[in-house]
């Protein structure tokens, strides 16, 4: 139900702002927002039939498993950490800290093998994986991250 | 110059045995689906050459979508979705004892399928690029909707849900500049004014998300490793032969199914085994080691994981999510796949034919040597391997397009998950991202070569023939819902 209410407000709005900002006086050189227009005007039925359709036509969700939010947070954060942080402190301790991290927070890994062994060659198995091999420039960081990282790759 | 004169040639055979190699360990890798391999690879194009590229690719995917099996057969756990069919009727094989004869049927029929399917696309894509070549703008927009509709189909029981993923990857091929135009359309955000780039988008919607949502459901593979020891008896040529039918039906199901845009190996190995299951004379034992019942998937998936490249050679429409994904190679070298490819680099194409049939060839001989120590890559635990697929996915983007990739990337894994809990099917998102470019251009340079005609851009033939079977694949799943409900409650009076 939530879904199709989605869709049709989605669409109803999308279907305005289309006709708002289409340039009628230049047709047809100004059917820029015509191929978005049709799709939102495709979407409307699809949402009603859906609001109307019974759940087994739909489909059903995945309201019975157990979703765990908290982990979901976790991860994405981790991994928006990791992006961020490897413009500020380079690719090698960057990628290094997200493996131990996701490896200790995400999956409970414990122990050194885990925690140190696993990241160090993981890393840098891909440095030499996207310098080597793909001669990508790896971020490098800033300051003193920077002279570090250069002296690797 | 002929290939096998070439002095590339060396190169190109080693990509391929490479590509082979590297789809094995892929597709036997529970959890890890031969679509995010490729994706997540996809910036090795950049220092390869185009053709080199598209061949490595190529070899990857054939290999990939077979090997699967192996543990599918083994341990009864698919490596990749296509196997999910081999692991119901391969497993009872090595269940009692026989898992050489199981891996023997599956290695040969992928291998002979896959074969004769590089001959049809060897001869069908020139055929079909040269009709591709007399398409006015009418038709490609035609065709691109029909392959909308024919991905939306696909999604069987779930048409309406197919559809509105189909919606919102069309929608999402419209954000970023206008190619027309110029006008920067719906870029609420920076990160979104070059548009939505595939590669970090495919990464995000199949990789990163497929992580995120085995972590959050806690849906973490794990297997029991058995021993692999033991001297395997492997079938003999008579067990072929009394198979010959099986393995036409299923390569012609196979063929057919991987043309068709979106329906990919997956549905071709479903279907091939659904109707094996109805018309073999042993169908009562399936499920419980009937040679056919793994006959009829293994042939069915690698004459459609091949057949999937043709309308992506010819037409430039890929006839699998795998197909789209592969897109993105041509994408990274300039080039733009369909028929006009035949005419400007036809020495490309005839590359792509050969290292597929050549990957073909190779998996088979190297499925019999290596299939043993490959199939203990699966002991590894799967918190490596996401970690891994984790760093590779954003490094990955940000090779590909800068951190802004990055930030794309998982924008669309966010939106992967979402997708996941409401049981949208992630492919028809990026067919519609692909897709949605072809149809829109055409569609408007149509209009504008017609002065706004409509009636003159898709009344010929071959726009109503396509707009009108698109709307008949549509429709076809509520036709058959209500003459089925019909035929049972006839049947209960």
């Amino acid at each position: 139900m939530l879904l199709a209410w989605t869709i049709i407000a989605c669409a109803c709005g999308g279907i305005a702002y289309s006709i708002a900002k289409q340039d009628f006086h230049a047709f047809p050189e100004g059917l820029t927002y015509a191929f978005p227009g049709l799709l939102f005007l495709g979407a409307l039925p699809v949402g009603v039939t859906l609001l109307l359709a019974s759940p087994a036509t739909a489909g059903a969700p995945h309201v019975e498993t157990a979703i765990d939010w908290s982990m979901l947070l976790m991860l994405v954060g981790l991994t928006w950490t990791y992006v961020i942080a490897m413009t500020l402190i380079g690719f090698l301790p960057a990628t290094l800290l997200f493996q131990t991290s996701v490896l200790r927070f995400i999956f409970n890994r414990r122990g050194w093998r885990w925690l140190t062994v696993l990241p160090l060659a993981a890393t840098c198995l891909f440095s030499v994986f996207f310098k080597a091999l793909l001669a990508v420039p790896l971020p490098r960081g800033i300051g003193i991250f920077y002279v570090f990282n250069t002296l690797f790759i | 110059m002929p290939i096998l004169a070439s002095p590339d040639l060396l190169p190109l055979l080693t990509l391929i045995v490479a590509g082979v190699l590297i789809g094995f360990c892929v597709g036997v890798l529970p959890g890890f689906d031969i679509t995010t391999g490729i994706a997540l690879l996809l910036p090795l194009s950049y220092v390869m050459g185009q053709a080199n590229a598209l061949a490595f690719f190529a070899a990857m995917y054939c290999a990939g979508v077979f090997a699967g099996s192996i543990t599918a057969i083994l341990f009864r756990i698919p490596g990749t979705s296509e196997s999910v069919m081999s692991a119901i009727e391969g497993y009872p094989f090595t269940a009692r004892g026989e898992p050489g004869f199981a891996l023997g049927i599956a290695i040969v029929c992928s291998g002979m399928a896959g074969v004769a399917a590089s001959l049809v696309l060897m001869t069908l894509s020139p055929w079909l690029a040269s009709i591709a070549l007399r398409f006015g703008p009418g038709d490609y927009a035609a065709l691109g909707v029909l392959g909308c509709a024919a991905v939306v189909s696909a999604s069987g029981d779930q048409t309406l849900k197919g559809l509105i993923a189909m919606l919102l990857g069309l929608f999402l091929s419209t954000i970023g500049p206008d190619q027309i135009s110029g006008e920067f359309r719906f870029t609420i955000v920076p990160a979104l004014e070059d548009g939505v780039t595939l590669i970090p988008a495919i990464i995000g919607l199949f990789a990163v998300a497929d992580v995120f949502w085995r972590v959050i459901t806690d849906d973490i593979p794990s297997f029991e490793r058995q021993s692999l020891s033991q001297k395997w008896q492997y079938p003999k040529i008579g067990d072929f032969i009394k198979l010959r039918y099986t393995l036409l039906r299923a390569w012609l199901i196979g063929l057919f199914t991987g043309i068709l845009p979106g329906a990919g190996a997956s549905s071709a190995a479903f279907l091939a085994h659904s109707i094996e299951a109805r018309i073999s004379r042993s169908r009562q034992a399936f499920g419980t080691g009937v040679p056919s019942a793994l006959a009829a998937p293994e042939t069915a998936k690698n004459a459609a994981a091949v057949g999937s490249l043709i309308p992506l050679l010819s037409l430039g429409i890929p006839g699998s999510a795998t197909a789209a994904v592969i897109l993105g190679a041509f994408q990274i070298h300039n080039l733009q796949a369909g028929p006009l490819l035949f005419v400007e680099h036809p020495e490309l194409v005839n590359t792509v034919f050969f290292a597929v049939l050549v990957a073909n060839i190779a998996f088979v001989l190297a499925s019999f040597v290596l299939m043993r120590p490959i199939a203990m890559i699966t002991v590894m635990p799967y918190p490596v391997l996401a970690t891994g697929i984790l760093t590779l996915s954003v490094v990955g983007s940000i090779a590909t397009g800068g951190f802004t990739a990055a930030y794309v990337m998982l924008g669309f894994a966010m939106l992967g998950v979402v997708l996941k809990l409401l049981d949208i099917p992630l492919a028809p998102v990026i067919l519609g991202v692909v897709l949605g470019p072809i149809i829109e251009i055409y569609f408007r340079r149509g209009l504008l070569m017609a002065d706004g005609d409509i009636v003159a851009v898709f009344g010929s033939t071959m726009p109503v023939a396509f707009l009108s079977t698109a709307v008949l694949l549509l429709v076809s799943p509520w036709l058959f819902r209500v003459i089925r409900s019909r035929a049972n409650s006839a049947t209960d009076l």
